[in-house]
């Protein structure tokens, strides 16, 4: 009975997600099938800069749930995971053709090769082949993203996941702003490119289909949802599997998780590299994002970002940070950026306070409203569907009642 | 002693947290099939016993043996052994870390000899596995303070326990393609809380349940882990007489449905006298007494350590 | 050798000024058992309040105001922020204080637009003076005698006093000294007085050394002082003003070898690794006392 029930569930799921992404692809290409769209389905509008960075952000604030709502492993290193796998995307992705000229500081790169160019190689640099090895350059690239971080958080892990919470996490704050140092160290410049930016590889808009110069199809929100959404995916089984759950009782319980069994440092290990597998998945899908890879953009303010974003969906809820980060990405990107701009009413009345700055104070009194106020955030620690169930179980209860 | 086979043997386990010696030179055995009570004045030491049995602290002297193979085992060396103020100190240095007794050809035959004598893991004189591998062989606790996983139901909480013994690696666990070992471990909790009673709560909150139905859930999670020795750490604490009449019968029942050997710690004598084949009393980490409940109630160096507090024996 | 000198000279300045910073998470973290991540912002405005009023007001009144005004600051973020989530998981705690952190730097981008301001020169600081032929600032010299002499009514504020004895029991065990009739709230309180109070100070001192203040400028002292103060063993004033002056020098050691190397951007990086090392082998840090816990 309880496996059909989840098999159901599954099947739904599976359903919802299909419409999803039909319906981005549909959203964002609306102005090519319309002869007229609001300016709002335009390419160039802002509601597509926040889905892309929306999905790209909840990625990492999912993996980041893992960590600290899952495990209870209070862990500020995401920064530093993002920009591993940033780099290692980057880095294997510039085609050769434009490598000189993003090295040129250092007189072209150390890395001699490029997976685009290797699978174009193979495939041909034109048509169809183009596509496939596109595709597949990018996707290797993002998986080997993912690996470089989570090999890194292995090595990290090894001496201070046995630190006690906030030690462990100023040790992985500590960890991410070493790597940042070192990624702008100008001796590593013919891989890094020291402190200035990579770019020219693959990004989301290289995924727009053309034809003659025109675009026929647009994917460039599309690809990081469907990569996002795998990824969130196969966290969301892992956190309900066996491993999950073993988690949990570690996030609950040490002690007791201890004695019935539960290797702490194995499974504290796990979810702290899986986690950093998909921080670094994020990285590298926000570097595509923002078309370039630069260090100095991950600093801790980025961790902390997204640790507020993580609490205000809920510490322990999949679909509570996902929520948030729309409604973050959606507020700070777009929503609440009038806030930023001087405004004079028709009388000449200058609304008072609105200027460049006051977006962010607004923005962080309402976190701190969050964290002092609604501490469970969103959802708590429940998922979105029980949540629903929920409300359900109550209208029906109050529909009884009325009768 | 007995014919029956040896589960769990401790010997000369001393514990020094600091200048305190919590536990002094505390030598038990527990054989298949028994019941064995460890009691004592509260502070005596019979939760830090047990904190050293299943690896939660090291100890600072002594050994324990698990169906006959050597898991735990420490002596005092270097800074500590200044310090060691508990006993038989010097018998341990000597045994188990000859070094400074013996040399060349002789500590070399020792060393083969405790090969031979030790078939668990011999690596260095020092033992010291974590919790969770000492639950691996077989021994499982509950815990005085009870500690459930408190944002769990009922059933996940006994469904966690189980996870120590899954066959299927990670990626087959986290692709849920092991669906085969998930149904059997989930019936195999609803086997266990049928057992226990809980069946009809499964689905509550663990902390939502009364104190004595979380005390039996404590247990059913230390069963999931399928133990041959169970530790059962004040499992009567905080019940009326009813509820400690049910436990005792409770805990009578599954020793005989299981198959299983329990060592307890309890404080409502009628409890211990009524279920243990044999009680080991402790006072001021010391054993005073050992022996049949009908020996121990008429030993009196047992009377007197209990004199005065025995009011507060029976809470 | 001069050159050596003015590198030994600055790092003991930077790190008597870390250390007035560290002062203060570690008699928080001592009682709390909190990161207060707000405290190198505390710092900052400290700073940028300093640059506003000395455009308004002669400096012999605008530093008493910011000291006054820095520890309004500090007291205020503690009711606020922390004072209700005193039985809260101590996560829910330190996400509130990343919180403070992050709302003082917004509102300081907000005031300043994002501009770097100057902080004002104080001439009896600024003045030049020259020691064992090397000519270095006057606040270079006073940093350290003020840090031992804050240090040491410090100590003996909590040695001798009643507030300090308070202090003491808080720190040992929370639950029973609030049993005992400790007044929990007002030993906070005046924990965080102290500790914004020092922060002030070392803002006059630090921006005397590096003038420019911009919101986040706060962030990175913050960290390297706690840091020193995980290094001196955390709870532990003297601890952490050795662990400052520690991490002070090796950092100006660090920014001063060869500029071939190309090394100097690992000096914030440095006191990262520092940390790293100093929490795998001896977490408790330098003077700090072992704590066992009891399951």
């Amino acid at each position: 009975m309880l496996k059909n029930e989840s098999k159901r569930a599954g099947r739904k799921a599976f359903l919802g997600i299909v419409i999803l992404l039909a319906g981005i692809v549909v959203l964002e290409n609306l102005n090519l099938w319309l002869p007229s769209v609001p300016s709002i389905l335009l390419p160039t509008s802002q509601l597509f800069v926040v889905l892309k960075k929306a999905a790209v952000y909840s990625l990492v604030a999912v993996s980041m749930n893992l960590l600290n709502g899952f495990t209870g492993l209070f862990s500020l290193g995401q920064a530093g995971f993002m920009l591993l796998g940033a780099y290692t995307y980057a880095i294997l992705t510039v085609p050769l053709s434009v490598k000189d000229q993003v090295y040129y500081l250092y007189g072209g790169s150390a890395v001699k090769f490029s997976l685009p160019d290797l699978f174009w190689g193979i495939f041909g640099s034109s048509g169809a082949g183009y596509a496939i090895g596109l595709v597949l350059a990018v996707l290797i690239a993002l998986i080997l993203a993912g690996l470089v971080a989570a090999g890194f958080a292995y090595l990290i892990g090894l001496p201070v996941l046995r630190l006690k919470s906030d030690y462990l996490a100023i040790a992985t704050l500590g960890f991410a702003e070493i790597l940042r140092a070192i990624f702008q160290w100008q001796k590593l410049g013919p891989v890094t490119n020291g402190a200035n930016m990579i770019k020219s590889f693959p990004i989301f808009s290289s995924f727009n289909i053309k034809s003659n110069g025109a675009t026929v199809l647009y994917l460039s929100t599309f690809v990081p949802f469907l990569i996002a959404i795998i990824c969130i995916v196969l966290i969301v089984l892992l956190v309900n599997s066996t491993y999950g759950r073993a988690f949990k009782a570690i996030r609950d319980d040490e002690v007791a998780a201890e004695a019935m069994g539960i290797n702490l440092a194995k499974h504290k290990m796990l979810s702290f590299v899986v986690s950093s597998f998909f921080a670094g998945v994020g990285g590298a899908l926000f570097a595509m994002y923002v078309a370039n890879a630069q260090a100095k953009v991950y600093t801790t303010t980025m961790t902390y970002e997204i640790l507020l974003i993580v609490v205000i969906g809920g510490i322990g809820s999949i679909s509570g940070s996902c929520i948030a980060t729309f409604l973050y990405v959606a507020c700070s990107e777009w929503w609440l950026r009038f806030l930023d701009k001087e405004t004079v009413l028709d009388g000449g009345f200058q609304v008072p306070l609105l200027r460049n700055g006051f977006r962010m104070v607004v923005f962080s009194v309402i976190i701190m409203i969050v964290v002092l106020f609604f501490r469970k955030g969103i959802l708590g620690d429940r998922e979105l569907p029980e949540v629903i169930a929920g409300w359900k179980r109550k209208r029906a209860k109050r529909k009884e009642a009325a009768q | 002693m007995s014919e029956r086979k040896n589960i769990l043997r401790v010997e000369h386990a001393t514990m020094q947290f600091g200048g305190v010696v919590a536990v002094d030179d505390l030598s038990l055995e527990v054989n298949e099939g028994e019941i064995v009570a460890l009691i004592g004045p509260n502070g005596a030491g019979k939760t830090t016993a047990f904190n050293v049995i299943t690896g939660v602290y090291q100890p600072t002297n002594g050994r324990v043996a698990f169906l006959d193979e050597t898991i735990i085992r420490n002596h005092p060396q270097g800074k500590m052994k200044k310090s060691y103020k508990g006993k038989h100190g010097d018998m341990y240095t000597a045994e188990y870390a000859p070094e400074e007794a013996l040399s060349g050809e002789a500590l070399n035959a020792w060393r083969e000899g405790e090969k031979a004598r030790d078939a668990h893991a011999f690596t260095a004189h020092v033992l010291a596995p974590t919790p969770d591998e000492i639950t691996k062989l077989g021994m499982a606790r509950t815990f005085q303070n009870i500690r459930l996983w408190k944002s769990q139901t009922v059933f996940d909480n006994v469904l966690i326990a189980k996870h120590l013994r899954k066959e299927s690696g990670f990626f087959s666990a986290a692709f849920h393609t092991n669906a085969k070992e998930e149904a059997a471990q989930r019936a195999d909790v609803e086997r266990l809380l049928e057992l226990v009673g809980l069946s009809d709560v499964k689905n509550e909150l663990a902390t939502s349940l009364p104190y004595g139905k979380q005390r039996r859930l404590e247990i059913a999670r230390a069963l999931a882990t399928d133990p041959k020795l169970l530790l059962l750490d004040e499992p009567a604490a905080g019940m009326n007489p009813q509820e400690t009449d049910e436990l005792t019968a409770f805990i009578g029942e599954i020793r005989s449905r299981l198959g299983l050997t329990i060592l307890l710690i309890e404080h409502h004598m009628d409890l211990v006298m009524g279920i243990s084949d044999r009680i080991y009393v402790l006072d001021f980490g010391e054993l005073i007494a050992q022996g049949t409940p009908a020996e121990i109630q008429n030993d009196q160096r047992v009377i007197d350590a209990y004199l005065g507090v025995s009011e507060d024996a029976e809470n | 050798m001069q050159y050596f000198i003015s590198v030994l000279l600055s790092g003991i300045a930077v790190g008597g000024q870390y250390a007035l910073i560290a002062i203060g998470y570690t008699m928080v973290y001592g009682i709390l058992r909190l990161i207060n991540f707000a405290h190198g912002d505390v710092f900052m405005v400290a700073g940028l309040m300093g640059v506003y009023f000395s455009t308004v007001m002669p400096m012999y009144i605008a530093i008493p105001l910011v000291l006054v005004l820095t520890v309004l600051l500090g007291f205020t973020i503690e009711r606020v922020a922390y004072k209700p989530l005193r039985t809260a998981p101590r996560m829910s705690v330190m996400i509130s204080a990343i919180g403070v952190s992050y709302f003082l730097q917004n509102t300081a981008t907000y005031i300043t637009g994002g501009q770097p301001l100057t902080y004002p020169v104080i001439p009896s600081l600024a003045k030049t003076v020259s020691i064992a032929g090397t000519p270095t600032k006057m606040v270079v010299l006073i940093t350290p005698v003020l840090v031992i002499l804050l240090v040491l009514a410090l100590t003996q504020l909590i040695n001798r006093t009643k507030v300090g004895m308070a202090m003491r029991a808080v720190s040992r065990d929370f639950e029973t000294a609030q049993l005992m009739g400790v007044r929990i709230n007002t030993v906070i309180s005046v924990t965080f007085v102290i500790g914004s109070a020092l922060a002030a100070i070392g803002s006059v001192l630090y921006f005397t050394c590096y003038q420019a203040v911009v919101p986040t400028v706060g962030a990175l002292p913050g960290l390297k002082a706690f840091v020193a103060a995980v290094f001196g063993g955390i709870g532990n004033i003297p601890g952490a003003v050795i662990g400052a002056l520690i991490i002070g020098i090796c950092e100006n050691i660090i920014k001063g070898l060869p500029s071939a190397w190309d090394v100097s951007v690992f000096s914030d990086a440095f006191t990262f690794a520092l940390l790293i090392l100093v929490l795998v082998f001896k977490p408790t840090g330098l003077f700090g006392e072992k704590v066992t816990d009891k399951v």
